[in-house]
């Protein structure tokens, strides 16, 4: 009992609430963190070399003893790649320190430099800036640090990767290189190495200047042990070589190894210095709802979180690359304001009261039905169809080669036959989305245009499954092999309604051909579990590819697929376990290669041989992004851009959009006294992709 | 006298059943042992053998038992009269009875598989038969005749033919797994403009090649106050666009049209095609007529409500008459056991049953519904979902049958029965349970309500059956996920609302009918 009153006292000292009260630490010392990493890195390379040694030493004693020459050349082949691996670590060792403070003497002298200014503008000459572009968002972020635990939320996009300049960028239109922090930049003769010249003018939006060192300290605060980010560390090990700094104003990056479109791998966006002074091992609590200084348009002043219910970002009206090429006519609007909706039937209420200036309509459920409706009748609420160019989710069955029936080449086949993706297009989509042809689309001239989609056809499927030996048919209709195993196979996918939906479809219409998908809806974590433990037959699922290139190394090598002991390798992205030597050879060409044509020929090929195999059978995918909006909110239409430039996912991360005051309140004073506008209703297809038939497309 | 009836009509069962498992026949319902065993791969068909044959002994135990002249006891039968007394109880017994019948027609009533297909001299009966008809056996060719025959297309495209004649089902779709991928309204034209009902049309209006298929449309334009407005496309038979237009007023925008296809575009406009309707994509509203007859529309997996109600009442039906026996009677021997026995037994059963009512049973529905693998949740996923409410619904009724029993066994009766030489089981099955189970008879309405609810409330979750079922809950969900389409909500609600309803006044009237005490109550 006596033990009682202190314990009682801790138990309140412990859980006492209120302000926590962060005591200054010994703040950041990037002086002393950098050796210290530059050491770690050559360790580490050390580490990896020895290693390699001796893996590759290995091979070879296996290599001499083995007497099939079929085993002994897949050797060899593993042999020759652990020395392409080993060569890329001792050229790392060569560099030296991983990062290096260096003197503007160092620098090579015959850098040619480029500027990108011969690229087309982005936006509309006619934007103009001013008012507040008002959307929402389904939940409120856990945090807004950058990086860190739970730090890659959805909101991270709008807060920083979307609108924050990094180094350099891609044209959204014409793909080229584009200034950025940089203003200019050269390739170094390694072809692995890029300088960049910083522009002078360049500033966070808190008025400091931007300077060299602080790419460094890109590196320092996400790779220093006091804050847990797996993935930046190993991102920053392996996918860069060296960031060095010479002067005040050049950053070099180099990579491992050459890559096409080098400075955009190469490109860093800076991290403000003198914001990070406090940055210590408590950096996840201090920094929790701290908003660093950027180098973007917009960023959120003091207050404008108010949590669960609403994050605002403002203009910096005083921005460095307001009057900059590329830049000038995009981040229009002075504040945008994302208000917190859960529930995205009543955002689409606030969207139709006028609450929220512009909504994604895509869905021909939207499409069709609900905007229909009088605010657009009436012209106050105007709808664009609008053609991008990114590239197309893959939505699609990834079939597990490894398991039976399904590691039977006619079976594949027979099923690739018997999936009616077409009527879920015609069903769920209205006829909106097509048909997705093969692996890739949306990448220009690395999609092979030979390779279409098996169609449905149950005749075609038969013929499959019967070679495969699935001749007999059971009373229920579906086929049965000799040895009277029923031809079925389990489809996992996440539970959610509009899948169901889809994979009901897919199931009614295979069982038509005489194979039965057991349909296995699943939690969406559940699923992409059972991917990577690879214990699934079946999957719908998809990758977000990113533009410039889509990668297949991950998808389709072997090593992905097996380890040494012929186990399937568990927590890869080869879903398929997918084995193949020519695959092998060209998938590692691709990822050497130096150049777009390299690239263009094996990837075509590739993708030929992923459709003759018939582990992947391609799904939808939409072309077009639709949008309703506010008719005061406007979008470019000018002699660069139509809508939006055509490289980006959805119109509305363009930031080419503004909001025209003096229509707003025209429009809400017309609203108020019952005037109409004429309705509008556009498809902007500037940058379509032209096929020569399209399929049931919408106007 | 029904009582009568029942162990005829269970022999009856026993041989038809029989008879088509030997025949390959399918007759509705008494299949259902069947075709159980052949889904689930644990059971082997001989258990379905077997089940035949007990239910043909119970059968002949019954007619034996209540063969003519059999009289209740005294008790029993004023109980009867006394519930019969009660119109609304006895009442609704007596439509829950004929919506048991009317459900055991099964797919005779509701199915997409046609009952009569007669060619010529030849009679199939396509509903009846187990193997799959495919459409070649009716002279259809491609694909259309290596897949299973769509008998609703059949019919439509030999309704002209003198000597084939297609009796389909009062409802011609199946609850689940029949999509309908889209119906059409038709629109009424008056003086140039295009209304629905009395109100010029604003909406998308299409040219169907068929009204039947309403997904391929050959022309469709866009109506603003019943002219044409706006964008419009064309399409070939395949659905690939080949024609682009722009109207304004009613009128074409000179040099707006595009086409891509071979020969005239001329012929192409005018080619044979309906008149303008409306398309609706599922959710479908109720439509009749040309388009398809879908008397409460379809879902939004594009399947019949009504054939889905059906489906759905099917379920509720089987569960219930699976699920009930089985709780009751672990519940009620358990419960005897207790109170009989007392002692150690007592306190042991007490506390599981105080361990196993704390575990949150919304989690063990959902862990199971994820560690049961794929397979085996679409092929048994009805009596996983049973095993788990049965395996925490017995408990609430062990302690009535607790007490009456620790009540009953103090009396005399037990006492004098024990005294000349009655064994345990004899005590505890000849008279303890005749005396005690009447408090527990009077749950059995509720507990039927129950079961419904949580089957559809789990469904609801979406912790439910596999999709192969039709399920008032996940109407009831999809309602809510589309208000715009009020004729899911209103049916599931109705159908839903009406049927506890229905359960609860039997419920009611037995309550009553077995109240010992009749004619006092509460004020």
């Amino acid at each position: 009992m006596r033990l009682s009153g202190p314990i009682l006292l801790i138990i309140l000292f412990l859980t006492s609430c209120g302000k926590e009260e962060l005591v200054k630490n010994e703040g950041a010392n990037f002086e002393a963190w950098y050796p210290r990493y530059n050491q770690y890195i050559s360790d580490w390379l050390g580490e990896q070399v020895k290693a390699t040694n001796e893996s590759i030493k290995e091979l070879e004693d296996r290599s001499n003893e083995e007497t099939d020459p079929e085993a002994q050349k897949k050797l060899e082949d593993q042999i020759s790649e652990k020395q392409k691996e080993l060569e890329r670590f001792t050229a790392r060792q060569a560099l030296g320190d991983y990062i290096a403070l260096l003197d503007l003497n160092d620098l090579p002298e015959d850098l040619s430099w480029e500027d990108g200014q011969e690229e087309p503008e982005i936006g509309d000459p006619e934007s103009k800036k001013g008012g507040a572009f008002r959307y929402f968002i389904t939940s409120s972020p856990p945090t807004i640090r950058p990086f860190g635990p739970n730090s890659n939320n959805s909101f991270r996009g709008e807060l920083y990767d979307n609108i924050e300049i990094g180094l350099i960028d891609l044209h959204p239109e014409t793909g080229a290189v584009i200034p950025g922090v940089a203003k200019e930049w050269a390739m170094g003769a390694d072809k692995k190495t890029v300088f960049f010249r910083l522009d002078s003018d360049a500033k966070y939006n808190d008025g400091e200047p931007v300077r060299a060192v602080d790419f460094l300290w890109f590196v320092y605060i996400r790779a220093s042990d006091n804050v847990v980010t797996p993935w930046f560390k190993q991102y920053l090990r392996e996918q860069f070589a060296r960031v060095a700094v010479y002067g005040e104003d050049i950053v070099a990056v180099t990579l491992p190894e050459p890559k096409p479109k080098l400075p955009y791998f190469a490109s860093i966006p800076p991290s403000a210095s003198h914001f990070y002074d406090e940055y210590g091992p408590d950096y996840k609590e201090r920094y929790q709802w701290r908003v660093p200084p950027t180098t973007a348009a917009y960023t959120v002043k003091d207050g404008d979180i108010v949590k669960g219910v609403s994050i605002t970002l403002s203009r910096d009206k005083d921005w460095w690359a307001k009057d900059k090429k590329f830049y000038r006519y995009r981040f229009n609007t002075d504040k945008i304001r994302y208000t917190v909706v859960r529930d995205i039937s009543k955002a689409w209420e606030l969207f139709r009261a006028g609450e929220i200036d512009y909504f994604p309509i895509s869905l021909p459920e939207y499409w069709y039905q609900k905007s229909e409706m009088d605010p657009v009748f009436d012209g106050y609420v105007e709808r664009y169809t609008w053609y991008n160019q990114y590239p197309r989710i893959p939505w699609s069955l990834y079939l597990n080669s490894a398991k039976p029936p399904l590691d039977n080449l006619d079976v594949r086949l027979g099923i690739n036959h018997a999936t009616n993706w077409q009527k879920v297009i015609d069903v769920i989509f209205r006829g909106d989305a097509a048909r997705l042809p093969g692996w890739t689309k949306g990448f220009g001239r690395l999609d092979n245009p030979e390779i279409m989609a098996r169609p449905f056809s149950i005749a075609r499927a038969k013929e499959y499954f019967e070679k495969a030996g699935y001749s007999e048919e059971g009373d229920d209709g579906i086929l049965r092999d000799a040895a009277g195993n029923r031809l079925e196979v389990i489809l996992s996918y996440s539970k959610i309604p509009v899948r169901e939906k889809m994979m009901a479809i897919l199931k009614e219409e295979a069982r038509k051909a005489g194979v039965d998908f057991v349909l296995d809806g699943l939690d969406h974590t559940v699923v992409y579990k059972k991917e990577m433990a690879k214990e699934h037959q079946m999957v719908f699922s998809a990758w977000g590819f990113r533009p410039p290139y889509p990668r297949y190394y991950e998808y389709f090598h072997s090593n992905n697929a097996y380890d040494d002991k012929g186990n399937l390798k568990t927590n890869t992205n080869n879903v398929f376990s997918f084995k193949d030597d020519r695959m092998d050879q060209l998938a590692v060409a691709y990822r050497n290669a130096t150049s777009e044509d390299e690239l263009e020929r094996t990837a075509h090929e590739m993708q030929q041989i992923i459709h003759d195999s018939g582990v992947y059978i391609p799904g939808y995918m939409t072309e077009f992004s639709r949008v309703g909006c506010w008719r005061w909110l406007r979008w470019p239409d000018s002699e660069f851009t139509e809508f939006a430039p055509p490289k980006v996912y959805v119109p509305m991360e363009s930031y080419v959009y503004w909001v025209d005051e003096d229509m707003k309140r025209e429009t809400l004073e017309s609203k108020r006294s019952g005037e109409a506008f004429p309705e509008v209703q556009e498809v902007k297809s500037r940058y379509q992709i032209k096929t020569e038939v399209t399929k049931g497309k919408d106007e | 006298m029904i009582a009568r009836l029942i162990g005829p009509l269970l022999i009856f069962t026993a041989f038809l059943g029989s008879f088509g498992e030997y025949y390959k026949l399918e007759f509705p319902t008494v299949r259902f042992p069947f075709t159980l065993c052949r889904e689930i791969p644990l059971l082997r068909i001989e258990f379905a053998w077997i089940s035949m044959a007990l239910l043909f002994l119970v059968g002949s135990w019954l007619t034996v038992k209540f063969r003519s002249g059999f009289r209740f006891t005294p008790m029993t039968q004023r109980r009867i009269e006394r519930f019969k007394s009660i119109k609304r109880g006895y009442f609704s017994l007596i439509i829950i009875g004929l919506l048991l019948a009317l459900a055991s027609f099964d797919h005779l009533i509701v199915g997409n598989e046609a009952l009569i297909v007669k060619r010529g001299n030849d009679w199939v009966f396509p509903a009846l038969t187990r193997q799959v008809e495919k459409g070649k056996d009716f002279g259809l060719e491609g694909d259309a005749g290596q897949a299973p025959t769509d008998y609703r297309k059949l019919k439509d495209q030999l309704k002209d033919s003198e000597n084939v004649w297609i009796l389909m089902p009062l409802i011609p779709f199946a609850p689940t797994g029949d999509t309908v991928p889209a119906v059409s309204i038709g629109l009424d034209e008056d003086q140039g403009k295009v209304m629905k009902g009395s109100k010029l049309f604003s909406g998308l209006g299409a040219q169907l090649y068929d009204t039947k298929v309403a997904e391929r449309m050959h022309l469709r334009f866009r109506y603003r106050k019943g002219l044409k407005d706006g964008p419009a496309d064309g399409w070939d038979r395949e659905g690939n666009r080949l024609y682009g237009a722009k109207y304004e007023s009613g009128q074409l925008v000179n040099g707006s049209e595009s086409w891509n296809g071979q020969g005239e575009l001329k012929s192409f406009l005018e080619q044979d095609s309906s008149s303008v309707r409306q398309v609706h994509y599922p959710p479908s509203p109720p439509t009749s007529g040309e388009g398809q007859t879908h008397f409460l529309g379809t879902n939004s997996r594009g399947y019949d409500v009504v054939a889905y109600l059906f489906g759905g009442l099917q379920v509720n039906f089987k569960a219930a008459l699976v699920y009930i026996p089985l709780v009751y009677a672990l519940g009620v021997s358990i419960g005897l056991l207790m109170g009989f026995f007392g002692g150690w037994f007592d306190i042991i059963v007490q506390r599981s049953i105080e361990i196993l009512s704390n575990v949150p049973f919304l989690f063990v529905v959902m862990i199971a519904s994820t560690a049961i693998p794929g397979k085996m949740r679409e092929s048994a996923g009805l009596w996983m979902i049973l095993f788990i409410l049965l395996l925490f619904g017995w408990m609430g009724m062990t302690y009535l049958m607790r007490t009456s029993a620790l009540k009953e066994k103090q009396r005399d009766y037990i006492a004098a029965s024990r005294v000349i030489g009655a064994s345990t089981p004899r005590i505890l099955f000849r008279h303890l349970l005749p005396n005690s189970v009447a408090i527990i008879i009077t749950l059995v309405p509720f507990s039927v309500s129950s079961l419904v609810l949580s089957l559809t409330s789990l469904d609801y979750l979406g912790f439910g059956l596999p999709a192969k079922y039709a399920t008032w809950g996940q109407l009831l969900r999809d309602g809510l996920d589309n208000l715009a389409a009020p004729w899911l909500v209103t049916s599931a609600f109705i159908v839903l609302v009406g049927l506890l309803i229905l359960i609860t006044f039997i419920g009611e009237a037995v309550r009553e009918a077995f109240d010992p005490k009749k004619f006092s109550y509460y004020r």
